[in-house]
């Protein structure tokens, strides 16, 4: 048998395996995740509609919170069931790059947090009668998705021994999301409005600028924050 | 009171020279109030609301600068494991905290009558300093409930790296995005400032950054004070 290190690319295929066979065995993030943003939109409709009457301008803001508030829900759940099950000691006991932890986990939730948004897009148009379904939106959910993971999967593993990590997760991780907050509802608000890409392009670079910082940034420090 | 034959008290803080720092601090914030007060001119358009500005500006300096001490700090300790690092950073972070919170404020103060509202969503400078403010009160949160570990330690260094990168974006935020916040007159004037201006900003900034210098001294020796109880006591335990 060979007892060869895999290189970085066969242990984040490995990792990233993993993370799916366990989800698709139990069905328990996704699902969670779906129906807690389902709540979330609920519970916007019937709050604004009270006082607006109009809910369709709140269409964006709608969708990017409720795809943060249930990403929570995905970034507490891998972290912790690793710990409950001390995988994560075996993991990190294993001849791997803590950045193979990292880049798996960060393709993990964006996964998950783009099959949520393959469900919840369609059943908000339904919902709140408001057109969502632009091809134009891809773009705009990947980089959202991408830097909610990027910066996501740092903290909250850098929470995950601390005594609240379910209170100091979104505590810490939703002012570092702002920005992607920001350019993600303005990008999809101007699309919903059917504004030229012109006017929202930026919005998408700044993004996607965000990401790659907070990725190379994140995988740089990832190490330090699994390290014993 | 007396002290030792080294001149320093039993808490590590020396009388003699902490306490001529602190005299020469009060003077200074005396001769600041009195510059800002009496000797700058009034502004032409925003009257007396503008002399607030000796207290905001120089704390936003120093506000940026103690975040920007927490990410070296971090930085180091991150790559030395030397918990004096880990120490500066923390106390950074609070005088960080300290000075935004007191910014935050005192912009209120100035907007309410200037603009008619304590606070605009739409001056992306303000959103991204309270964005600011709460990155690092994450940070502090972190540090009381993850416990005075190693591991916290790291973890806290890493999150004070992550949040200095929300700072470029406040300091650039007045060239990124349009909004009400008034461009800096000493930065963004084609002409010279006046001395009647400048003066008063600079004695403003060297007073305050004394004062929070002071604090942070106060700081760092109660934390090292703090630090060496907890290893003596480890030590006990174990022995």
């Amino acid at each position: 048998m060979s007892n060869r290190i895999p290189r970085i690319d066969q242990q984040v295929f490995r990792l990233f395996y993993r993370e799916l066979l366990i989800e698709f065995r139990a069905k328990e993030q996704l699902t969670t995740m779906v129906i807690f943003a389902l709540t979330t939109i609920i519970i916007f409709q019937f709050s604004f509609e009270m006082r607006t009457g109009n809910v369709k301008v709140l269409v964006p803001g709608v969708l990017w919170i409720s795809v943060f508030f249930a990403s929570m829900l995905s970034l507490n759940r891998s972290f912790s069931r690793d710990q409950e099950e001390n995988a994560s000691r075996g993991i990190v006991s294993a001849p791997i790059d803590p950045l193979s932890i990292y880049i798996s986990k960060v393709l993990t939730t964006t996964v998950f947090l783009c099959a949520l948004e393959v469900i919840l897009v369609p059943i908000i148009n339904v919902l709140l009668n408001s057109p969502i379904l632009y091809i134009d939106l891809i773009p705009v959910l990947l980089v959202g998705n991408i830097g909610v993971s990027a910066t996501g999967a740092i903290v909250a593993v850098t929470v995950a021994n601390t005594k609240s990590r379910e209170t100091l997760l979104p505590v810490i991780l939703l002012p570092l999301l702002l920005p992607v907050l920001l350019g993600c509802i303005t990008a999809t608000g101007a699309i919903i409005d059917g504004q030229p890409i012109n006017k929202y392009v930026h919005w998408v670079h700044i993004v996607a600028i965000y990401d790659i910082i907070f990725t190379f940034a994140s995988g740089l420090m990832f190490h330090f924050a699994i390290e014993n | 009171m007396n002290k030792s034959s080294d001149g320093e008290r039993s808490i590590g803080i020396g009388v003699n020279r902490f306490t001529i720092f602190g005299l020469v601090t009060f003077i200074l914030v005396l001769i600041a109030t009195y510059m800002s007060l009496v000797v700058a001119p009034l502004e032409a358009v925003q009257g007396v609301h503008q002399k607030i500005f000796y207290i905001h500006v120089p704390l936003a300096f120093i506000a940026y600068a103690s975040i920007t001490v927490v990410l070296i700090a971090s930085i180091a300790f991150l790559t030395t494991k030397n918990p004096k690092w880990d120490r500066l950073a923390r106390i950074s972070a609070e005088i960080g905290i300290l000075s935004t919170t007191i910014v935050l404020f005192s912009g209120s103060l100035w907007g309410r009558p200037v603009w008619g509202a304590w606070w605009s969503w739409s001056d992306a400078r303000l959103v991204t300093t309270l964005v600011m403010w709460l990155i690092y009160m994450g940070y502090l949160m972190l540090r009381s409930l993850g416990g005075s570990n190693n591991q916290t330690a790291k973890v806290s260094s890493i999150i004070g790296i992550l949040g200095f990168i929300n700072v470029p974006i406040t300091y650039f935020s007045v060239y990124l995005w349009t909004y009400l916040h008034p461009l800096p007159t000493l930065q963004s004037s084609t002409e010279r400032p006046e001395s009647s201006i400048l003066m008063p900003f600079l004695w403003s900034f060297l007073a305050y950054s004394a004062v929070i210098i002071l604090i942070g001294i106060v700081r760092i020796k109660i934390e090292k004070s703090s630090d060496e109880l907890e290893t003596l006591k480890k030590q006990n335990q174990i022995g």
